[in-house]
């Protein structure tokens, strides 16, 4: 049975550059967080993948990176 | 339509986080990402839970720490050993046409749960792995829900799920080299 037979919303079937600058905008969205690359080893259609961010925290927790 | 977190609900783009670590300010956060997972969770618990949150006048007894949740396959993917492959995981194929595969098919192996969706809702054949569970926050499921539900189990089938999710992970395991299971006198 194919995988589209799956009826998702679009972003199910983004390719792999549409879905990493949208993850990057909703990653850079969270305050305090300044997120550098997003890997996504394979966007999906209907099967688990697996999402690996990374980052710099603008702020530790005695609020020193920023300086 | 509730607005809680129900017993049966078919949920899309659930995630579940492998692992976090953070050194000197870089971070990174691994997580997986289930296209679609049921929630487990006895419902009982899930509308106290609601009933009482931030009820000044209770204490929180009925405050729950994680949803339980189990991801939905394809079934076509589980037949072809194909449902892990992007987390780089090998299953044995399963002919749908064998005994097994049948067997799967009629509900006939505790493991394994077929679910065949109505026509109304957009959701192919699908199987359920006992094996695989995991849990993710109520908060982050209260607020996914209203994009992400595509549809509720019936109570019927829901417990008919939960039933033999309860039976599979009661089962008692044998050691493959068991000894005896009887001792002589």
């Amino acid at each position: 049975m194919p995988d589209e037979k799956l009826i998702f919303d679009d972003s199910y079937v983004a390719s792999d550059k549409e879905t990493k600058s949208k993850a990057t905008a909703d990653a850079a969205a969270e305050p305090g967080n300044s997120i550098l690359e997003i890997e996504s080893e394979r966007y999906a259609k209907g099967k688990p993948y697996r999402v690996i961010l990374r980052g710099r925290l603008v702020q530790d927790r005695q609020g020193e990176l920023d300086d | 339509m509730t607005n809680r977190v129900v017993q049966g609900d078919v949920l899309r783009g659930v995630e579940l986080i492998e692992k976090t670590s953070e050194t000197g300010g870089d971070f990174e956060i691994w997580k997986i990402v289930f296209p679609l997972a049921l929630v487990l969770t006895q419902d009982c618990d899930l509308e106290q839970e609601d009933r009482y949150r931030g009820n000044e006048a209770s204490n929180q007894d009925k405050q729950l720490f994680s949803v339980l949740l189990a991801p939905i396959y394809n079934a076509e993917h589980v037949f072809a050993g194909e449902h892990l492959s992007y987390l780089k995981r090998d299953t044995p194929k399963i002919k749908p046409s064998s005994t097994q595969g049948k067997m799967l098919m009629q509900n006939e192996i505790p493991r394994y749960h077929y679910i065949v969706f109505p026509q109304d809702v957009p959701i192919v054949d699908s199987v359920l792995d006992f094996k695989h569970y995991f849990s993710a926050s109520g908060e982050c499921l209260r607020d996914i829900r209203p994009k992400s539900l595509v549809c509720t189990l019936n109570p019927l089938f829901r417990e008919n799920v939960s039933t033999r999710f309860a039976n599979y992970l009661s089962r008692i395991g044998l050691p493959e080299n068991a000894p005896s299971a009887t001792r002589a006198a």
